[in-house]
């Protein structure tokens, strides 16, 4: 029944062979440029498949209205449906009977004149509708592609920066206020401290590894920060570190870092900047290169604090070979299994980022740690009003998740 | 020539590296050096071919400078600035200078880390986590949906290239989604069947609750053994006609449902033939195959139109059966009656047989009632199991409790006590069970790895090939260290 009045609706809409509603040309919003959008809506009945199977879109462009029409795309009426990109119309339910197509806006040839990043030239754009009964045409309309300083479909991750950043200063400045802050007990950052006397009692040196991942890394980032505590700890109990390192860059920051360690706790002339060197970018030379080192220097204790990939077993096993008191801290989750097992203590994802904190205890670092639990009781309390809205039928906190 | 010198050269650095499995010895430090110093001279070619000459040196030198007449090429005075600066590392009195590009990588890191790790670690992990934890809409035109787009994309896909992966793989999803689909269509219709029966069962019901009614009465007179007074004659005559009327239109019930039975199932036989026709029939064209998908699925709509009219057709007959066999037990009853003698021990003990086998299907037409009531709402249930893919449910669940658990694990701040301890431990169970997985599974793939050298190992163990590499170079390795082994004896550090 629905199919029949669907297919008399498209008769009748065929028979005057009209244009799709509704029409538009127009900039991608949110975007870096280059990208230009039409749209409109479905025609009548396209609800119905087989309906829809039987129309067919044309979408032509060209640099001026009455110049030569170059076709991009043909596609039936089943196809296209702006529901397919929610990044650009969001997730609106009336997307689902609407049209889109993204087209690259026309930019001179190569050699001719440089618009700007970004940019179109003018480009028209021409809509053919081939239905059962007859064809109808919308448009031509233009529309020039340009850059835009906003991103609108990331805009809930600003307002979760801006929320969670908002949240970190408040409890910063509440630590500042009284540092006296609880943190519960990580049995792998207590074994630091046994680990440096350990290599102090017996003369050897700890070997402090940072990971292989660049100094963009938030894991590496995290490494260095404990690098700066364990170098303070080091210099007072007149102990040595090694820090073999993969990223030139990674490098620079973990000798500043130790130097200001060393002169923090009062022993500037202990520092050697020769104990933290470059080895190779290369991930198993490095890994060839730090086993050998292991074996040749028998450290009393190895830290892997960082982001690790393949080479994590490799290491763990020769540290564990050489008898050396190992622990470990990485958010790789896919080496994490390697490290419990060969490591005597781990510490697992989140608590490297912790790490710091525990260590220095400082007013800053401590407030930070709050402000991670702050996230982690609001991701708690989104995902149960998220299952509960979405068993419902409501969607919505899935939708304010969404990234693009 | 330069193949076998190719074998020779991997084989023995691979046998260098697994010459540590026994200690460190000159043989691995020579595989060790090399290495480090391949790659770092490898680093610096290609540093300098992909990064120093297009993206500064051809921009800023005048003659090879293309990008420089229209370009924006002054975005790279302040990356080349900050590059120089790193280069004061070297002059230790100007050193100081390079902090300022570090402090700026490090910003920059952070400030780049921080929402591509909050939409990829969080919102996306998020978003993925809300689940509704029970569904309980059936999705049958979803999935039937799903189905035929799939076998669009798969017939689309066969048409640009009928051999390539894609189709292949189009192919197998199409078919894969049919299933389910049909699952679900299959559990959809048994659960219409059963409700069907239902229905028909407790409306039966009442009617043989009163429809027994006569016949108890009558089988009551007569197991009396006394003769019959007027107003049980006139009771006789009454059921009598009463269960004749009865019998007469079940039957004709019964008769034209089998006839609605039969011409739909023709129509259904039709059908599907013309179906089978254009499905043999189709081309390579969208069209053609659509026109066959389409007759297909209104042959199966025709066929199921017909097998529920044959169903109910059945239990028409049924009824229609039943109602006559009343009706001629009605008739034996009042024929004793009517002949106004006593009846006989016999017929006395047949009427007594008559009423307790009407009492029974009474109460059996009250039992199928209940209990096929029952069995649609298990028939229902299991529609909807199908459809809402129990899996699916239970996955939903276990992953929302593993993500809270581990989340309450990671909680630094707050003393892991009470519940908030026990919910933690849980997080440690979900967590150990993870890396229990993800152990194993790496184990495979480095195994793989180790097959990998090993086969090559034997590739250059080959006469012909690479002239013997590997047993030639393990017994080269194995005589070396040998050697070593003798020559450095007692001179071993203490541990």
């Amino acid at each position: 029944m629905i199919r029949a009045a669907a297919f008399v609706l498209l008769a009748a809409t065929a028979a005057t062979a009209q244009a799709p509603a509704d029409f538009k040309v127009y900039d991608r919003p949110g975007d870096a440029g280059g990208v230009i959008i039409a749209e409109w809506k479905g025609l009548p009945g396209e609800e119905i498949p087989e309906t829809a199977r039987r129309i067919e879109y044309v979408i032509s462009v060209s640099l001026s209205k009455d110049g030569e029409w170059k076709e991009i795309k043909r596609f039936p009426g089943t196809l296209q449906h702006k529901n397919e990109a929610p990044e650009i119309f969001g997730f609106s339910k009336s997307n689902e009977t609407e049209h889109f197509i993204a087209l690259k806006g026309l930019v001179p040839p190569p050699g001719g004149p440089w618009l700007g990043t970004g940019k179109s030239l003018p480009t028209w754009v021409k809509l053919e509708v081939i239905s059962p009964a007859g064809t109808a045409i919308a448009g031509p309309l233009v529309a020039e592609a340009k850059p835009n300083w906003w991103a609108w479909n990331k805009t809930n991750v600003f307002v979760f920066i801006l929320i969670f950043g908002v949240v970190t200063f408040w409890l910063i400045s509440k630590a500042r206020r009284n540092p006296n802050i609880f943190v519960r007990r990580i049995p792998g950052l207590d074994a630091m401290e046994e680990a440096i006397g350990r290599a102090t009692e017996m003369g050897r040196p700890i070997l402090y590894l940072n990971g292989l991942q660049s100094m963009e890394s938030i894991s590496t980032i995290a490494s260095v920060s404990i690098l700066g505590q364990i170098s303070k700890r080091v210099a007072s109990y007149d102990s040595q570190i090694l820090v073999p390192c993969r990223d030139a860059v990674v490098l620079s920051v973990c000798q500043e870092v130790m130097r200001e360690g060393f002169t923090a706790a009062g022993r500037p002339d202990k520092y050697r900047e020769q104990d933290a060197w470059f080895i190779t970018q290369e991930q198993f030379s490095y890994v060839a290169s730090v086993d050998g080192l292991m074996i040749r220097e028998k450290p009393a204790a190895c830290l892997y604090m960082g982001y690790y990939y393949a080479e994590s077993l490799l290491l763990a096993e020769t540290g564990g070979a050489t008898g050396a008191i190992q622990i470990a801290g990485t958010d790789s989750i896919t080496q994490l299994p390697f490290f419990i097992a060969c490591c005597d203590y781990t510490l697992i994802g989140e608590e490297l980022y912790a790490a710091s904190a525990y260590l220095s205890r400082e007013p800053l670092q401590l407030g930070s740690l709050r402000s991670q639990d702050a996230g982690k009781i609001f991701i708690i309390a989104t995902l149960f009003l998220g299952a509960l809205t979405a068993a419902a039928g409501y969607p919505f906190v899935k939708h304010l998740l969404a990234t693009f | 020539m330069s193949e076998v010198l190719g074998f020779w050269v991997a084989a023995a650095l691979t046998l260098f590296m697994f010459s540590f499995l026994y200690k460190d010895n000159p043989f691995y430090r020579m595989g060790e050096n090399l290495f480090v110093g391949v790659t770092i001279g490898y680093s610096i070619v290609i540093l300098y071919f992909e990064s120093w000459l297009p993206k500064v040196w051809r921009v800023i030198h005048p003659e090879a400078g293309v990008w420089f007449e229209n370009r924006e090429w002054w975005v790279l005075i302040f990356p080349v600035t900050l590059g120089v600066l790193v280069l004061t590392r070297f002059i230790p009195k100007w050193a100081w200078m390079s902090r300022w590009t570090f402090a700026f990588i490090v910003g920059y890191a952070s400030g780049l880390a921080i929402p591509a790790t909050l939409t990829t670690s969080i919102q996306k992990q998020a978003a993925g986590t809300v689940q509704p934890l029970l569904t309980r809409t059936p999705d049958l035109e979803g999935a039937e949906a799903d189905a035929r787009g799939a076998e669009a994309a798969a017939d689309e896909a066969a048409r640009k290239d009928p051999t390539s992966e894609d189709a292949r793989e189009a192919r197998v999803r199409a078919e894969e989604l049919r299933q389910k689909a049909e699952a679900a269509r299959g559990a959809g219709e048994a659960a219409e069947d059963a409700v069907s029966v239902a229905e028909w069962n407790e409306a039966r019901k009442p009617v043989v609750a009163k429809a027994i009614v006569p016949l108890v009465e009558l089988a009551a007179i007569v197991e009396a053994k006394a003769p019959a007074t007027s107003d049980q004659i006139s009771k006789a005559k009454a059921g009598q006609e009463g269960a004749a009327k009865e019998a007469a239109a079940a039957r004709k019930s019964a008769d034209d449902e089998a006839k609605t039975a039969q011409e739909l199932g023709a129509a259904a036989g039709k059908a599907r033939a013309e179906a089978d026709a254009l499905w043999a029939a189709r081309g390579k064209t969208k069209e053609s195959g659509d026109a066959a998908r389409a007759a297909l699925e209104t042959a199966r709509v025709e066929a199921r139109k017909a097998a529920i009219a044959g169903k109910r057709a059945a239990r028409a007959g049924r009824l229609a059966l039943e109602a006559e066999k009343r009706s001629a037990a009605v008739a034996e009853l009042a024929a004793i009656i009517l002949s106004g003698a006593a009846a006989t021990d016999d017929q006395a003990a047949k009427a007594l047989n008559d009423r307790v086998a009407a009492t029974k299907s009474a109460l059996d037409a009250s039992q199928a009632a209940i209990a096929t009531r029952i069995g649609a709402w298990d028939a229902a249930s299991r529609k909807e199991y199908m459809l809402l893919t129990f899996y699916r449910d239970v996955s939903a669940l276990i992953l929302f409790v593993g993500v809270l658990s581990v989340l309450v694990y990671f909680f630094f701040s707050i003393e892991h006590r009470g519940p908030v301890s026990k919910i933690s431990r849980l997080g440690v169970w979900f967590l150990m069970v993870y890396f229990g997985a993800s152990y194993g599974y790496t184990v495979m793939g480095r195994l793989s790895l180790l097959y990998g050298r090993m086969s090559y190992l034997l590739d250059a163990s080959d006469p012909k090939q690479a002239w013997c590499a590997t047993p030639i170079l393990l017994v080269i390795i194995i005589g070396g260290l040998v050697f070593l082994h003798f020559k450095n004896k007692g001179q071993e550090p203490a541990a």
